[in-house]
């Protein structure tokens, strides 16, 4: 049955969308929004997710003339994701909105711990406490949009850089450059955040 | 001065992309998918080019009416007319020639 959201292929989707099928979006959205979600959640803040997966989809939808379908909707439409979450750290950087959390005595005890610390288990165990990820906040709100979204992809993540340059649609070339420079810069962050 | 080696910036990596990862937990509500909806429904229809084969078919859809009119016009009119075949003619030439001609004239 081709007119069946639930069967129909992508790319079948995408051209009734683009008939006047609005509705047909909708089979779309439901499909694909665990992967937008997962996306989102990692590279904005808890408070703004919300916002930043309508402005995914909306982008999404407004940009479906141009969907050529050779890399597949999905890949499409995470690289649209990432784009998305890129604007709004430019965004938010540009209007100096950025939280600029207070690194605490417990934050410093934290790094204190993981580089003492020897098993690996214990190591991620670490990664689940509420220093970590402040921690990490803190440093990445001192990096600029540009560097805290490669050092998302490719350090945190562990993308290779031609996936990153996909994502971003960037040119590898400028990705391992700029990864590179932010690695830098984001150890000699933490270095002065165990000096304080 | 506390400098930190290379393999402690390897342990920090791992537990801070071990925090990075414990993000995708995060718990977010269904009400923004009905927003999205609302929001492309009301946003302008596409203007895409149509192709010709749509073009040609929606232009055969709209000319089928008329086209159906048109034949049940001219039928009524054909059986409301009094026309002649070929045989007939061959038959009133035979029969008789002189009267033909003063057909063939009117």
């Amino acid at each position: 049955m081709q007119n069946d959201p639930i069967k129909s292929s992508d790319t079948e989707i995408v051209r009734r969308v683009l008939k006047g099928d609005v509705n047909a979006f909708e089979s779309l959205l439901i499909r694909y929004k665990d992967t937008v979600l997962k996306i989102v959640k990692k590279h904005v803040p808890y408070n703004d997710v919300e916002e930043t997966i309508q402005n995914v989809f909306l982008r999404t939808y407004q940009s479906l003339p141009s969907f050529r379908g050779e890399s597949g909707f999905k890949q499409w439409l995470s690289s649209i994701a990432v784009r998305t979450c890129y604007d709004f750290w430019r965004k938010t950087y540009r209007s100096r909105e950025v939280p600029m959390s207070v690194l605490t005595e417990k934050h410093q005890n934290w790094l204190e711990q993981v580089i003492t610390e020897q098993s690996e288990q214990a190591i991620n165990e670490k990664g689940s406490q509420n220093e970590a990820r402040e921690l990490l906040d803190w440093a990445l709100g001192r990096l600029s949009a540009e560097d805290r979204m490669v050092m998302e992809l490719v350090y945190l993540e562990g993308l290779s850089g031609k996936e990153a340059a996909d994502l971003l649609g960037w040119s590898v070339a400028n990705v391992k450059v700029r990864c590179f420079r932010s690695r830098k810069k984001l150890e000699k962050i933490l270095k002065a955040a165990r000096q304080k | 001065m506390n400098s930190i080696k290379h393999e402690d910036h390897v342990k920090l990596k791992k537990a801070l992309a071990s925090a990075y990862g414990k993000k995708e937990s995060a718990d977010v509500g269904d009400l923004w998918q009905v927003k999205v909806m609302e929001h492309i429904r009301n946003l302008d229809p596409f203007h895409t080019q149509p192709s010709y084969l749509d073009l040609f078919q929606r232009l055969v859809w709209q000319l089928a009416p008329v086209a159906c009119v048109l034949v049940f016009i001219l039928g009524m009119v054909l059986s409301q007319v009094d026309f002649m075949t070929d045989y007939v003619i061959a038959k009133i030439f035979i029969e008789d020639p002189s009267n033909y001609s003063l057909f063939a004239l009117l």
